[in-house]
């Protein structure tokens, strides 16, 4: 019988099973592995010397990694994907989160497009869609800060200033009352845009706490005038709407 | 104080020595002290050794027993029992370390240029088939199998070789178990690329919140909404449809449950939303829609601060354009949807990070930083929350190195920020769901015990064989 | 050629190796790195004596988020501007070499002087030579009164350069300044923080007093202490607009003075504020732009704490608790008046202080400021006249800071043992015993087994001893007054690893007898003790500042930490017994001795295993620790 050989694996340091034949031979191994299992040189000698003694399996090899390389590095065409009911998630509290905690209702006709951060609600309308409805949230520093920014809104229609507030018409919102400002004529938008000419403007300045809610449309006269009631039911349907608020902390 | 040759050794490399060479003897041809037991020509078998005048490359001859056991023992092989002796081999161990090394290396150099997201994805993911390394912005032409699948042919090849093919003994008792150890990190591993969910639940003190979004992985969800406006629950686009998609390709989702279909456009991984009416310096021509466009933005290595944007078209059933809106994610706590009206009925699009409802909800009671004094490095945060699961309160406190763990979901204290002036300090939490959350851990004790049997022994041997020669040196 | 001469020439060729080698260390350890043919000359320096050195060293700061002695802030401030621990110069035709604690004391009590000393390491000349100065070295040491003139130009360099790297910034959030570029914002950060220290103690030159006023007495009036203390008065008064115009520029001076020491030394500790709160009424406690954290006792009353808009909790009668906030609120809740004690934890330099104190609660703050001033002005007069009479009052000063620290929870011992670790320089020692080992043993390698060679032997076990004997100590020290295990940042890993090495191989050496562990040992204690310090150098960091929130775990600091600094340390010896083995094959050193091939790979066999133990477990648990931390590896 073939002895079996006690060898020292360098790295191991135990026992190596002795090969499936159970003849201990070195020198022609028919497979890599076959060495391991019967001689393992400390010095990690058996690399040095043995012949591949079928190359073709390595040609083979590498056929295949350097297609797989190149499939995997290929452009992947267009995607489809079905996405049916069954991937429906359930409402979770970011779905009633509202920028500003300002809920709002708008009509069906108004269509909404980005938020930017001095427009919490951004909405478009009109025949040709460029009416633009919008919402912002300024704080109010100082006690004439309502007065300023009306002026500012007749200054964008190059139409002179109020000396007061207290002239304008109120109308509802957030459970309050604010300012409204009618302006019509050429509109200077500001910040790099370009003057909008015919224009009209409704907006509404709602005082709240140490901000203040502006409510601005501005189109076409024809535009602003058939959506003058979707914008003063909009305003009037405005809430806060603090879904997240822990409930009753002080009873913990 | 040299070793003298004809001492007995206990150590294995020894034990090699002296039977190589008493063998070499035994074979009587004096062959061990002229040659090399390394070389290759070297026999060790007796057989070998009797036969020990041929050349070194022509095998030793069968003795006829030897034949006809051989012969009876040696049956045609099989192909499985091929592939069984391949895939237990040493080789493929050896060649997928190297593959893990090549790909760590070369990850480890990549991440510092590209951010650490990219080169996770790139390297470890799943889909990863292979990798190509780059640095530098240059390709490095050295094909790398994705680390995923390495490490699964690696714990094919440590359960066939190192533990199954093995020899089982006293002696190989530390190293079985080591590989067992190694088995159960790797699947560890592979466990958590399937199934691991992580997000951030960001929640400000005195607040609640009852779902965590994930840092990274972009999602597009459709809200329909009811009659009075209020939002339906949505549907939800799958974020790996997503993640790889690229500027110039399309996604077309196909919805059987609602009267359109959508198309995704110019999906951008890094981008700012601007208003051509006030950046006509930047406008390069990109798509306009509503006044906006999307800007491509290089991509920050740090993943969570890269802004997504795309274009998203309506269709109707039969492909025709309906409307088109620009979606761009913005980092805000709240949805910022773009609406169309189909049907009658109003349709909310979100771009946003993938979204995950908990089973609880969070109230964050109270939350605290410390800082070390006269300086900005933090020295403690701590979160004190209540855990709401149904009627079911519970009171924990959260704090650095001390997760909350409930159920197979844990909290960490990810991040904490001080209140703005009149405001409120806010924490946010890491919220991961991984199965094998403590394998690591199981298999760390595993591994440790193994070894230092293992190695246990080892020194034992290795200073006994050292003891006893002081002592004779002394005498 | 035979062996033996083979053998012997290899042998003397290792011994020359080794005492180049050991002597290229000591020469770099001990010069500063900058060849002088001449030190630069300051005109009329005198030293300060030991007795007040030694009374400076002790004074009680807080930097860095813990207090800390005098001496420690001196040390790393100077490495950090001077790159030395050493100051060299001439003056007056001798040279004189001071110390950190000298240094600072010169810059916080003869400005003028310290000014004129070669602070400030310059390793880039180009970037001098851009703001048009003549310089003659590439790297070379300059005064403040050297670099002043080009001051401002500097500084709108180093502004320029940061303004254009946040607009690269903008355009790509991963921006790296160019590597090769001279970058002129370092220097100016250390010229910023040095003219903050010189003028620390600006305020003690006083006010101008204007000819026309009164003054009940003149010396005292021109004291900005004086002012200080006056200041309520004053502030009452500016609200009704009754002060006179010259008063009210005294008053800009003052500010302007002390406004000057903002980024001076932080050695006036927090001062108490005793708060009265009528029922309903409600006080607020600035932070500034940092959370801070105030504990705030309750002697009688009842408040409530809040945040900015959230709720904090109730403080009961009786009751203290510590809150950290950057805007809190007490409001009394109850029906009468409410009592509350509050107390800061930070340190502040004098014109920090009048910043707080202007926006405190505690209407007796001035006062308590006042008196501070006052100290320190009468300080800084004695440093212009007696030495003795400074050094007096300089221990008064140092007393009363060590008081007020121990009412705040600093312990005077732990000042003193600080110092003491530092005065000890317990690397440097260890250092110098390996030096040393490091010659006796190769002496002994020349030839072994001689008699001179065993008595060689046991010469460099007991070196050798001595020099890890420091630097454990040097460790267990360290622990202690960090209060936490002894690895926690890179520049603690350095003498760990060494340390860790060197017993490792020592208990080889017990095992083997072969010298070559021991050896391997002695090289590794002095090349880590020598990185260790070189690093700490470069590096210019108080290395015992307490540590961010997320390594603050005591657990993983003493499992991960530690075993993965063995798993270091392991392969560092495993490399140095492997370099041993290449280097014996290379001269055929085995060729007389067949065993010691065995012998090595045996060793190194072991070693590589106890290095693969350590470094898997330890890299694991630093996986298990990062997701206990935040949920990732």
């Amino acid at each position: 019988m073939g002895q079996t050989i006690i060898v020292a694996d360098w790295l191991h340091g135990s026992e190596i099973a002795p090969c499936v034949e159970g003849v201990a031979r070195l020198g022609v191994p028919e497979t890599l592995t076959h060495m391991y299992f019967q001689h393992s040189s400390p010095s990690g000698a058996f690399v040095a010397g043995r012949r591949l003694r079928r190359p073709r399996w390595a040609v083979r090899w590498f056929a295949i990694f350097g297609l797989l390389t190149v499939v995997s590095g290929c452009e992947q065409a267009d995607r489809e994907v079905t996405v049916t009911a069954s991937s429906r998630r359930d409402l979770v509290l970011w779905d009633k989160a509202y920028p500003g905690d300002l809920k709002d209702q708008a009509p069906s006709e108004w269509r909404r497009v980005p938020w930017t951060q001095m427009r919490y609600y951004n909405y478009r309308f009109g025949l040709r869609g460029d009416g633009e409805v919008w919402l912002s949230v300024v704080p109010s520093r100082t006690e004439d800060s309502v007065l300023q920014n009306i002026n500012r809104w007749y200054n964008q229609f190059r139409m002179p200033e109020i000396v007061s507030v207290e002239d304008l018409k109120q109308e509802p919102a957030l459970g309050t009352t604010g300012y409204l400002v009618e302006a019509e004529g050429t509109y200077y938008g500001g910040m790099g845009a370009e003057p909008k000419e015919d224009a009209r403007m409704l907006a509404l300045a709602v005082p709240i706490s140490r901000n203040l809610v502006t409510i601005k449309m501005v189109g076409s006269p024809v535009d602003v005038d058939a959506e003058r009631q979707r914008f003063l039911d909009y305003c009037k349907g405005l809430q806060f709407s603090d879904v997240d608020v822990i409930e009753s902390p002080e009873v913990k | 104080m040299s070793d003298s040759p004809n001492e007995s050794r206990s150590t294995d490399v020894d034990e090699y020595f002296a039977k190589a060479g008493e063998r070499a003897e035994a074979g009587g041809k004096g062959a061990a002290s002229k040659k090399s037991v390394f070389k290759d020509g070297a026999v060790v078998s007796e057989e070998a050794a009797v036969s020990e005048e041929r050349p070194p490359t022509q095998p030793a001859p069968i003795p006829p027993y030897q034949a006809t056991v051989s012969q009876k023992a040696r049956p045609r092989r099989s192909f499985w029992s091929w592939a069984f002796r391949v895939m237990a081999g040493f080789e493929v161990a050896i060649i997928c370390l190297l593959m893990l090394f090549a790909a760590t290396f070369f990850g480890t150099l990549e991440q510092t240029q590209v951010g650490l997201y990219l080169t996770l994805q790139k390297y470890f993911d799943m889909e990863a088939l292979f990798v190509i390394p780059e640095l530098n912005g240059k390709m490095i032409p050295l094909p790398i199998p994705g680390t995923f699948w390495v490490s699964a042919v690696l714990v094919v090849n440590m359960t066939l070789g190192g533990l199954i093919r093995a020899r089982k003994g006293l002696k190989t008792a530390g190293v079985l178990i080591a590989h067992f150890s190694m088995i159960f990190l790797l699947v560890a591993g592979g466990v958590s690329q399937l199934s691991k969910k992580e997000g951030v639940m960001h929640v400000y003190q005195g607040d609640r919140s009852d779902y965590a979004r994930s840092y990274t992985e972009p999602t597009i969800e459709i809200y329909p909404n009811s009659e009075s406006g209020q939002r339906e629950r949505p549907f939800v686009i799958d974020t790996k449809k997503l993640s790889g998609l690229k500027p110039g390709q399309s996604l077309t989702v196909r919805l059987p449950d609602l009267p359109f279909d959508l198309k995704v456009t110019g999906f951008l991984r890094s981008s700012d939303l601007l208003q051509l009416a006030r950046a006509k310096e930047q406008y390069e021509g990109e798509r306009v829609v509503d006044g906006f466009f999307l800007k491509e933005k290089k991509r920050a290595q740090q993943e969570e601060t890269n802004l997504t944007g795309c274009y998203l078209t309506v269709l109707d059933k039969d492909g025709a354009a309906l409307q088109e809106m620009l979606l761009h994610y913005n980092g805000m706590l709240f949805p910022t949807p773009g609406t169309a009206m189909i049907q009658g009925r109003r349709y909310e699009f979100s771009l946003t990070r993938w979204i995950w409802p908990m089973p609880f909800e969070i109230e964050l009671d109270k939350t605290l930083g410390e800082y070390w004094p006269g300086t900005r490095d933090p020295s403690w945060f701590q979160s004190d929350i209540t855990k709401v699961e149904g009627e079911l309160r519970k009171e924990y406190s959260i704090v650095m190195n001390k997760p909350m763990r409930h159920e197979g979901v844990t909290l960490y204290q990810a991040s904490w920020a001080p209140p703005a002036p009149g405001g409120r300090p806010s924490s946010g939490f890491a919220i991961v769901q991984n199965p094998s959350d403590q394998w690591p851990k199981w298999s760390l004790y595993i591994a440790s015990f193994g070894l230092m049997l293992h190695f246990g022994m080892k020194l034992t041997r290795f200073l006994g064989s050292s003891i006893p020669k002081k002592k004779k040196s002394h005498a | 050629m035979p062996k033996k001469s083979l053998n012997g020439a290899a042998r003397w060729t290792g011994f020359a190796l080794a005492i180049v080698v050991t002597v290229w260390i000591a020469v770099v350890t001990n010069r500063d790195g900058y060849s002088k043919k001449e030190y630069q000359e300051v005109v009329g320096y005198s030293k300060w004596t030991d007795d007040t050195v030694e009374i400076a060293k002790g004074i009680p700061v807080q930097d860095g988020g813990r207090v800390k002695p005098f001496e420690t802030r001196a040390q790393f401030l100077m490495l950090k501007l001077h790159g030395a621990r050493k100051m060299k110069f001439k003056s007056g035709g001798e040279q004189i070499s001071i110390g950190p604690t000298e240094w600072l004391l010169d810059i916080l009590f003869r400005p003028e002087l310290a000014m004129t000393m070669p602070t400030f390491r310059v390793d880039d000349s180009d970037l001098l030579e851009a703001v048009g100065m003549e310089v003659e070295n590439r790297r070379d040491r300059y005064s403040y009164i050297q670099l002043e003139p080009h001051m401002q130009n500097l500084g709108k360099k180093a502004g320029d350069l940061q303004k254009r790297i946040q607009a690269e910034m903008q355009k790509n959030p991963d921006y790296k300044f160019p590597g090769g570029e001279s970058d002129p914002r370092a220097l100016a950060r250390k010229i910023m923080e040095y003219q903050g220290m010189l003028a620390s103690n600006d305020f003690s030159k006083g006010v101008t007093l204007d000819a026309s006023a009164e003054t009940a007495d003149g010396e005292q009036m021109n004291r900005v202490s004086y002012w200080v203390k006056a200041m309520p008065v004053l502030a009452a008064a500016l609200r009704q607009q009754e002060v006179p115009a010259h008063v009210q520029q005294l008053i800009n001076e003052v500010s302007f003075r002390l406004g000057r020491g903002e980024g001076g030394i932080e050695w006036l500790p927090p001062y108490e504020a005793n708060v009265t709160l009528p029922p309903g009424g409600s006080a607020t406690i600035h932070s500034g732009e940092v959370v801070k954290t105030f504990k705030v006792s309750c002697e009688a009353g009842q408040v409530e704490m809040f945040e900015g808009s959230s709720t904090m909790g109730t403080l009961d009668e009786g009751a203290d608790k510590s809150y950290p906030g950057a805007e809190l609120v007490a409001k009394n809740t109850g029906e009468g008046s409410a009592t509350l004690r509050i107390q800061g934890r930070e340190w502040m330099s004098a014109g920090n202080r009048l910043g707080e104190v202007s926006r405190g609660l505690d209407i007796t703050h001035w006062e308590e400021l006042s008196d501070d001033l006052k100290t320190l002005e009468e300080l800084c007069a004695a440093a212009e006249g007696k030495e003795s009479e400074f050094a007096e009052k300089l221990d008064d000063w140092r007393e009363e800071l060590v008081k007020r620290a121990t009412v705040l929870g600093e312990t005077e011992d732990k000042l003193k043992s600080e110092v003491a670790y530092y005065g000890k320089n317990y690397f440097v020692r260890g250092l110098a015993w390996f030096v040393l080992a490091f010659v006796v043993a190769a002496v002994s390698w020349l030839a072994p087994a001689s008699g001179w060679g065993k008595w060689t032997y046991r010469l460099t076990w007991l070196l050798g001893g001595l020099g890890a004997f420091y630097l454990i100590w040097g460790i267990v020290h360290r622990c202690i007054l960090m209060e936490r295990p002894p690895v926690g940042n890179l520049y603690d890993t350095i003498p760990f690893i060494a340390g860790g090495g060197v017993l490792v191989l020592f208990l080889l050496e017990a095992a083997t007898r072969r010298r070559i562990a021991l050896g391997a040992a002695i090289a590794v204690g002095l090349l880590g003790l020598f990185l260790a310090r070189a690093f700490e150098g470069v590096d210019a960091q108080d290395h015992m500042d307490p540590l961010r929130a997320v390594l603050r775990s005591n657990f993983w600091l003493s499992t991960h930490v530690i075993i993965i600094t063995l798993g270091y340390s392991g392969g560092l010896i495993a490399a140095a017994m492997s370099h041993v083995f290449i280097y014996a094959k290379a001269f055929g050193l085995d060729r007389s001795d067949r065993s010691l091939s065995r012998f090595l790979t045996r060793s190194v066999y072991g070693l590589v295993c106890f290095t693969l133990f350590f470094s898997l477990v330890g890299t694991v648990l630093g996986g298990i620790w990062a997701n206990d931390s935040w949920g990732r590896f």
